[in-house]
């Protein structure tokens, strides 16, 4: 019996100093990012703004006295790359979740080995629609679809158009969004669209399709398109002396540069917000703008979406009472949800990551008008679309 | 129909002027120049940026015509001094490696923030059916028209054209009968430079397209199938390639149905014309 006694102590006494360490755990946290950083078209801003969140986390002690080790990957814009760097990250690096992300290939081509291994990630731009079905996948921006969803709802509910015409990209990525977008229109608000046209292509000379919105006799008009395709529409619509029709953008035109750009057009232009309008006065920017200022990250609404992704996370990860690890993160996430959704004051509808959730069926975006120079916020409340 | 035809000009326009320039490098380089919208948009956007700084607009243009005839000669020299005694085949590829290198770089250096391009010609517009072309579009096609009479004359009646065209096939003999080819390839490919330039200038102040460097840069593939309605030879067939291209594509957007495909027009243009081009050709064994 004492010797039993014995060896029960010095193995307590053993493994006491062990299991003190691993809740005195030191080593970072490590978070992956995929981002387009090289290539034709960039989009840095969403993984620096997260970047800057987790810096200022790292310098005010961290999460559980451990730091966040961000891990960006660049995915050349290119889907096989996207596939290898995210398998490096999750199973060499050994990433817990992701955040910031601004690829445009991940959500199609990583979410099977999100689902196996268990990791969810919170991209900062999520331009695919799949990221909005797929349920590794948490957005927290609106996106195309659901943007020309809120763009058309905008034209009709709001303006009181009559003739709404919708010219939509016409690449094939945004096809399932653009008949998803139209089709929920048509069932909100039991109207029809005088014409719908998906064959707008980001090389296109505008001209033939500003005809045809003429000859539809169109009252007003949703484009969706980068923001130089969106320049394009206005010149062409200037040059067949169509500015009486009002024009609706989505959120590439709700930039300075466009602005100014656009500053002498003389019709009645519009474009939407997928958050908090960056360029307004609003408090709830003030956090956001001087942890952009101080990280010199340009101001855009992709560093909204990096720097709003990253803050969730370290939300849910500052609510976990146990290790950080990636069950336990995962598991924190997925029961955000209801009242207890992530939300951020620059969000219009908080993120639920509930495994149920429809991320698709809510949205939440502000609408700004084109102003001599300057874009003036014109819905100060949020618009909300629920399509349940 | 009227409008649809006018439409078409104003895409057509742009594609003849570009097709032009590569079938006048071609007859006198010996090369396929896949850069050449590359090298024309360095100028066209060096404009830009300078009538954005508020530089008189005609001296915004000199200067980035003469930007893109400095990339354009850079160009040659390589192909001078590297790829002379090439085939077709192998100076193609290198002009598809300066076409990627030019594209990176002048992404790097322009961006992609939005750029208001200044009217120059507004006041030479004109209304066609119900469609109103930019007096830019009215330049292009008049100077495409110009340059296609003036190409064709220079090259087939004048001394020196026929000499440019000896060259071209064969520059090691050129070279030893006393024509200076090196400086000939660095001259041409400068002078294809300038005038692509002139042309991309020209699509961005009065087309309404998307003014993206990477985007502009892909009128290199509608280009190459007008210059290729030419076979890469004939300058009024270029001229006329790219205007029926143009109106053909017009005619496709205004088809709803149909509309989705426009830019696929080029595929089916393409095989009409090597198939009708090579019926004479002996295909197989079979026919031999």
């Amino acid at each position: 019996m004492k010797i039993k006694n014995i060896v029960t102590t010095s193995l307590v006494l053993t493994l006491l100093p062990l299991t003190t360490a691993s809740y005195a755990d030191t080593s970072p946290i490590k978070i992956g990012g995929l981002a387009t950083l090289s290539g034709a078209m960039t989009l840095p801003e969403a993984p620096a703004a997260a970047q800057a969140v987790f810096d200022r986390v790292n310098k005010e002690g961290g999460i559980q006295g451990r730091k966040i080790e961000y891990l960006l990957q660049d995915d050349k814009g290119d889907a096989g790359v996207t596939a290898q760097a995210a398998r490096e990250l999750v199973d060499s690096d050994g990433v817990l979740a992701f955040a910031g992300s601004a690829s445009l290939q991940d959500c199609a081509v990583n979410a099977r080995l999100y689902d196996r291994r268990g990791i969810l990630s919170l991209p900062g731009v999520a331009g695919e629609f799949s990221c909005y079905k797929k349920k590794a996948f948490g957005p927290v921006s609106v996106g195309p679809a659901r943007g020309t969803l809120a763009a058309l709802y905008f034209t009709s509910e709001v303006l009181k158009e009559k003739n709404v015409c919708a010219f939509l990209m016409g690449i094939p990525s945004h096809a399932a969004g653009n008949k998803w977008a139209v089709a929920e229109y048509e069932k909100m608000t039991g109207k029809k669209l005088k014409l719908l046209d998906t064959t707008v292509l980001p090389n296109d000379d505008m001209t033939p399709h500003v005809l045809d919105a003429r000859s539809a006799n169109c009252s007003a008009i949703v484009f969706s398109g980068a923001e130089q395709m969106d320049l394009a529409w206005l010149k062409a619509m200037e040059m067949q002396n169509l500015t009486n029709i009002t024009t609706v953008f989505l959120t590439p035109a709700y930039t300075s540069g466009f602005a100014k750009a656009a500053k002498d057009y003389p019709g009645k232009v519009y474009a939407n917000s997928e958050y908090e309008p960056f360029m307004s006065n609003n408090h709830a920017l003030d956090d956001w703008r001087n942890l952009m200022n101080k990280a010199h990250v340009p101001l855009s609404s992709f560093a909204q979406g990096g720097y709003i992704s990253a803050t969730l996370l370290v939300q849910a990860m500052k609510q976990i009472k146990g290790p950080i690890t990636r069950q336990s993160i995962t598991a924190q996430l997925r029961s955000s949800t209801g009242a207890k959704a992530l939300t951020n004051p620059l969000m219009g509808t908080p993120l639920d990551m509930a495994k149920t959730a429809d991320h698709l069926s809510k949205s939440a975006t502000k609408f700004l008008e084109l102003n001599k120079g300057h874009w003036d916020v014109v819905t100060p409340h949020f618009i909300r679309i629920d399509t349940k | 129909m009227l409008d649809t035809i006018a439409s078409g000009l104003v895409i057509g326009a742009a594609y003849a002027s570009l097709g032009l320039c590569i079938t006048l490098l071609s007859r006198m380089g010996g090369v396929v120049n896949f850069a050449q919208t590359t090298i024309g948009l360095f100028g066209s956007y060096s404009f830009l940026v300078l009538s954005d700084i508020k530089t008189p607009l005609w001296l915004a243009a000199i200067i980035g015509i003469i930007i893109s005839s400095l990339v354009g000669a850079f160009s040659g020299l390589i192909m001078a001094r590297w790829f002379n005694d090439s085939d077709i085949g192998t100076r193609s590829s290198v002009a598809i490696a300066l076409m990627v290198g030019f594209l990176s770089l002048g992404t790097r250096l322009f961006g992609d923030s939005p750029r208001q391009a200044p009217a120059l010609f507004e006041q030479l517009g004109i209304t066609l059916g119900n469609v109103n072309l930019d007096g830019g579009l009215v330049v292009s096609l008049l100077l495409s028209i110009i340059l296609a009479a003036s190409l064709d004359r220079f090259i087939n009646k004048t001394h020196i054209g026929i000499r440019l065209q000896a060259f071209a096939a064969k520059p090691t003999t050129a070279e030893l009968i006393g024509i200076p080819s090196k400086k000939l390839t660095i001259l041409i490919w400068s002078i294809a430079g300038g005038m692509s330039a002139l042309a991309m200038l020209i699509i961005i102040t009065s087309s309404a397209r998307n003014a993206n460097y990477a985007s502009l840069s892909l009128l290199i593939i509608p280009a190459l199938c007008t210059a290729l309605i030419g076979a890469f030879h004939h300058f009024y067939w270029t001229l006329i390639g790219g205007l029926v291209l143009g109106i053909l594509e017009a005619f496709i957007l205004s088809k709803s149905l149909v509309a989705a495909y426009a830019q696929t027009i080029y595929l089916p243009v393409i095989l009409i014309i090597l198939l009708w081009t090579k019926r004479k050709d002996k295909w197989d064994g079979q026919r031999a």
